[in-house]
């Protein structure tokens, strides 16, 4: 007689076990499949909901403004944590009401502008979060906040250094009551130092933290620091707070410990000026802009090309301004191949070694003969030219580029969402690929205080008067 | 103070010259209201040789231009013959009126909600969470010219 | 130890060549002040009224304080195989200073990165005091708390000992062009039987798959930094347009002056792999394979730029130093420099004109005044925009950054200047607060660097302990403690190719 054994769990089975022997659907083999074909598989995008969530059971309360703080609790929930955002009544986070040059904008609103909306500014901050309600100088609030810190795993503020404190809610008071918490302050100065009070925004961690200063065409061509677009160090910032707090949560596994992390959005931008410092240090050299070139290898920049492809459309940024290119050959056969291909095989005989080539007078020279070949093509011409040739060369994509580039939609990094509020919007967020917890965007963002009844109510199980009782005293 | 980087015109009309442009700049500008032109010269921001009118075509028109004596009426940006163009905008420039623009349909022409919540009636998807919105939040409320918490701009806030 | 080499004295420099840039000069130039004196107004201060929060986060948070600390990641091994592009070494850099061990595996030669110097100039080399090896200015800030071994992956003994190796590792880093440790038998699919706990990371520009994936040009030169930039709509808008600025000048869209896409794959890189981790420990037990793109890890930054193209086909323009969404909030030249000012509210808008109507009351009435300007969004609109930056440029042409930092903050206007990398490292708050601090390292000296970010934590702050590492140092400690492999194998295995070793 056959005995069956009985196994609830056959591998490659559950929808997110990684196929390690047989893929259950075809019956392959997954160690043979050619190498793209097994990472499709294993990032599809559209297995995305069937896998399950790595922040799972994690509460985060988020008691933010602007972008850089609110973006780690977006992080948070996108990985599966549950996020609540708490605002200050009515007037809400100031964030929703800017809009690039006051144009876009999606419902719900603010007080400040109430028939036109949120603005997009508030995307991707907020994302996958509840939104409550509380007015911290209430005398209720603490006690209110109390009740939320107790269920939660982290929370993050940016409000300025000691103010939290005089509320009661600082971290000398919050490890009392909960001392697994996991409190992140994250602001432009920090929380301590001579200038801890100087407010801070992104453009300032820009300017005062160093990307600024080697950023932008260089002084001797005319040229001015630029900023880089919106507000890159709130929300690198934002991630770097991230790590730390993962990190804590590691450590608190093994000793049951919350801690305080104190992060400034400047000494992000700092630490990203590469080797500025240490040649300061040790030769008193000060680093400087270099535009679109690079100061460590040659050619690996980017270049302007003589027409756009389509130079009739309305759309002054598709007819004139779609003209760049990224060309990049900084080894010894590419370089040499790319001068045969711009008829400067001189180039190549002067300089024919990377340290030759890279040197200021060196780069001028060649990428002034780069333009002047690419001056009477177009875009797709001089893109095509070169990987023809085998080189690398990459066009710069505008947002239409993006959206029209299969490559993103294949690989599931922009993304069409069917809000429930807002209806169809496209994200672009939640772009790391992992196999099995894949980060996910859920829905967009909420109205101020749309989820009061649901926190307050259906999580911390306050009855309904005293909910109707905070709401007439403002404190909600 | 010398520097003119809003250039008053005797004949009321001032045009802004945008800092960057200007910063190191030696040529002549045609002002956006009466069309004289002068001759300037700006080192590293500092005006070295004032306007002098001259009788010459203008190198470079100034970006935007508006007239406080007629209730700051303005020249925009782009105007044919007054103002620079200025290409570096999202679309196509004879869209932008610089004022918020409300759609409900987005670019693949899907729904996008961008006005307020719609009673039952109409058939979109409500949610019972967001029904405090319509009580407090709803067209009706908002039309008036007064309504609770509307802010007033350039005083303090009144207090509710 | 090393003194007699680099003596400190304060010459003073006269430039006229770059040889004159050569000599080693003391940090800082002025001390910041001491703390008593800085916090004397503590108690005085209407915003910590007793003085005892900031005693508290001083005794805690500040950074000194960190010395003896434990660590965050304390016994997590991480293998760190990216060469070239500098994602894999940011990422391996912020798990370093939080306590993993990280070995890098460089192949034979190095890394290259080692022998990038900046346009070339050898002159800035940092020379190991013992053995006089160079290496760039480039490796050293970014290679923090990393072991370095080498192996080389393309022999078949090589990947056997890496696969060794894999088994003790809970992270591997790598960011080699894709297929490519497939092919050679170690990668993820192969790692997983071995060790089915390991998280693997890789990092590169575009993808490992998909339509415009990362490929090798025909020589075998890989795919670099602003290739991602530029393909994620970052550079597209960067910059100053031409309107502003004429092209000849700069108006062109711009990449960051550093790789900061690499820069922003590392970080989310790293927040994948921690998220693994915490997945890995509190339920599944197993890892997973991660994949971070510049490309796409700068996409989610750049906020609503796509999600704006796909509400109206409007497609996000440049715009140089000023902010298309909040004004004011831009920088403008100033008498020395560049000045930055933020005032994104309606009651700092009003504040920043009162500043500039001390001076120039002509151009605050001109702003005041006009209707326009009076609604708070409208001054999002390009006009708004123009017209309060000519205005405010105005005023700054006749101060310096100092003098309107100071008037800008005595009505409590975030205003800061644009600083140069040497004004950064001497400015009081970051000196205080140890954003750009001088570690001791054993094999290099005195070096400048700037700091983690993390490193004021109340529990397990991020501390560096060296930066950069002599090529193959750790060599025999790591090979006999995770390999056991002694001396005379690995004069054998050296002799074949795979590894090197110093002392015959």
């Amino acid at each position: 007689m056959e005995k069956k054994v009985w196994d609830p769990s056959p591998p490659g089975s559950w929808s997110f076990d990684p196929p390690r022997d047989k893929d259950p659907v075809t019956g392959e083999d997954m160690e043979k499949i050619p190498f793209e074909e097994y990472c499709r598989r294993m990032f599809d995008p559209d297995k995305l909901w069937e896998k399950p969530e790595a922040l799972k059971g994690w509460r985060h309360i988020s008691s933010t403004m602007y972008i850089l703080s609110p973006h780690v609790g977006a992080t948070l929930g996108e990985f599966g944590a549950e996020v609540i955002k708490v605002e200050m009544p009515k007037l809400g986070d100031p964030m929703r009401h800017t809009s690039p040059f006051n144009e876009a904008y999606l419902w719900p609103e603010t007080d400040h502008r109430p028939q036109v909306g949120t603005g997009m500014g508030f995307l991707h901050a907020n994302d996958n979060k509840y939104f409550i309600t509380l007015d911290y100088h209430a005398p209720e609030a603490k006690e209110l906040y109390y009740d939320l810190i107790r269920i939660s795993d982290s929370m993050a503020e940016c409000y300025r250094p000691g103010t939290f404190y005089r509320w009661g809610i600082g971290y000398p008071q919050l490890k009392e009551v909960n001392p697994r918490l996991i409190y992140i302050y994250l602001g432009g100065f920090g929380n301590y130092g001579p200038r801890r009070y100087g407010g801070s925004y992104d453009i300032l961690g820009q300017a005062v933290g160093g990307l600024a200063a080697i950023t932008g065409w260089h002084e001797d061509f005319g040229g001015h620091p630029t900023k880089q677009t919106n507000w890159l160090i709130d929300w690198y910032s934002g991630l770097t707070g991230l790590i730390g707090v993962l990190a804590a949560a590691h450590y608190r596994r093994k000793t049951g410990l919350g801690t305080f992390i104190d992060l400034s959005q400047i000494s992000c931008s700092t630490r990203a000026t590469g080797y500025a410092f240490p040649l300061y240090g040790r030769f008193g050299v000060v680093r400087q802009r270099w535009g679109n070139w690079d100061t460590l290898l040659s050619v690996h920049g980017i270049i302007m090309t003589g027409r756009t492809d389509d130079p009739e459309h309305p759309n002054p940024q598709i007819s004139v301004e779609s003209r760049y290119v990224m060309v990049s050959a900084f080894q010894d056969d590419d370089f040499r191949e790319l001068c045969y291909i711009i008829g400067r095989p001189d180039l190549w005989e002067k300089y024919s070694s990377a340290r030759e080539r890279v040197k200021p007078e060196a780069q001028i020279e060649i990428y002034r003969a780069l333009e002047e070949w690419a001056s009477d093509k177009s875009r797709s011409e001089v893109v095509e030219i070169l990987n023809n040739a085998g080189l690398i060369a990459v066009p710069v994509f505008s947002a239409k580029d993006v959206y029209e580039c299969e490559h993103f939609w294949e690989r599931g990094t922009l993304r069409w969402i069917d809000d429930p509020i807002f209806g169809d919007v496209l994200v672009h967020g939640a772009t790391v690929k992992m196999s099995e917890t894949p980060p996910r965007v859920k829905w967009v963002w909420r109205p101020i205080g749309a989820d009061n009844i649901r926190i307050y109510h259906e999580l911390l199980g306050y009855p309904l008067p005293k909910l109707k009782e905070l709401w007439e005293k403002g404190v909600i | 103070m010398e520097m003119v980087y809003y250039w008053e015109h005797e004949c009321g009309w001032v045009n802004y010259l945008d800092p960057y442009y200007f910063w190191n700049f030696e040529g002549k500008v045609k002002c956006a209201g009466c069309d004289r032109v002068a001759r300037f010269k700006f080192v590293n921001g500092m005006l070295l040789e004032g306007p002098t009118e001259v009788d010459e075509e203008a190198d470079v028109l100034p970006l935007y231009a508006d007239n406080p004596n007629r209730g700051y009426e303005a020249i925009k940006v782009g105007t044919e013959g007054k103002t620079r163009p200025f290409y570096g905008l999202m679309r196509d420039p004879s869209t932008y009126t610089g004022k918020a623009r409300i759609r409900t349909e987005n670019f693949r022409g899907k729904f996008i909600r961008a006005t307020p919540n719609q009673p039952k009636k109409a058939g979109v998807i409500e949610s019972r969470r967001f029904a405090w919105i319509d009580r407090t939040k709803s067209k009706d409320v908002w039309e008036n010219d007064d309504y609770p918490g509307k802010p007033v701009y350039g005083k303090f806030r009144k207090e509710e | 130890m090393s003194d007699e080499k680099y003596e400190e004295k304060y010459v003073e420099l006269e430039i006229n060549d770059v040889k004159d840039t050569l000599l080693p000069r003391p940090w800082p130039v002025t001390e910041p002040r001491k703390r008593e004196e800085l916090y004397a107004p503590w108690v005085k201060d209407p915003r910590d009224p007793d003085g005892s929060y900031g005693e508290f986060v001083e005794e805690n948070i500040h950074y000194k304080k960190a010395v003896g600390k434990p660590w965050a990641l304390d016994g997590i091994i991480v293998l760190d195989c990216t060469v070239m592009g500098m994602a894999g070494a940011i990422a391996a850099s912020y798990l370093g200073e939080l306590g993993a061990t990280v070995i890098k595996v460089e192949p034979i030669e190095g890394d290259p990165q080692r022998y990038w110097y900046p346009f070339g100039r050898e002159e800035y080399a940092f020379e190991d005091i013992y053995t006089g090896e160079k290496v760039s200015p480039t490796f050293i800030h970014e290679h923090r708390n990393e072991y370095s071994i080498t192996l080389n992956l393309e022999t078949e003994k090589g990947r056997e000992i890496f696969k060794r190796l894999a088994v003790h590792a809970d992270i591997i880093l790598e960011n080699y062009p894709p297929g490519t440790f497939d092919e050679w038998g170690i990668g993820y699919r192969q790692l997983s039987r071995i060790n089915p706990r390991l998280i693997y990371a890789w990092f590169g520009q575009l993808g490992q798959w998909g339509s415009m994936k990362d490929r090798t040009s025909k020589y075998g030169q890989w795919m670099l930094d602003p290739v991602g930039l530029s393909a994620s709509e970052y550079v597209h808008s960067t910059g100053f347009p031409a309107d502003l600025l004429p092209r000849e000048f700069g108006g062109n869209p711009t990449r960051s002056g550093e790789w900061v896409g690499d820069i922003v794959a590392g970080v989310w890189g790293t927040v994948g792999i921690l998220a693994a981790l915490y997945y890995r420990e509190n339920v599944s037990g197993r890892g997973q394979f991660i994949e971070a793109t510049s490309a796409e890890s700068y996409m989610e930054i750049l906020d609503f730029n796509i999600s704006w193209y796909a509400y109206d086909g409007s497609i996000k323009a440049r715009i140089g130093g000023w902010d298309p969404n909040l004004n004011q909030y831009a920088w403008n030249p100033c008498k020395d420099g560049y000045m930055m000012i933020g005032g994104q509210s309606d009651r700092l808008w009003y504040r920043i004109l009162q500043v500039i109507a001390q001076e120039d009351p002509e151009g605050a009435r001109l702003i005041a005044e006009d209707p326009f300007l009076k609604e708070m969004a409208a001054r999002n609109a390009l006009e708004g925009l123009i017209k309060t930056y000519t205005v405010t440029a105005h005023w700054l042409v006749n101060n310096t950054r100092a003098e309107a930092e100071a008037k800008m903050n005595a009505r409590e206007v975030a205003a800061a200047p644009v600083l140069m990398i040497d004004e950064i490292a001497e400015y009081e708050h970051f000196v205080y607060r140890g954003h750009v601090i001088e570690v001791m390292d054993e094999h290099y000296g005195r070096v400048l660097v700037s700091n983690s970010p993390l490193a004021h934590q109340h529990r397990t702050p991020a501390r560096i302990k060296w930066v950069g590492r002599p090529l193959g140092l750790d060599n025999g400690e790591i090979f006999a403690r995770y390999l056991g492999i002694g001396p005379e194998e690995m004069k054998k295995l050296a002799r074949e190719g795979v590894t090197t070793w110093y002392h015959e």
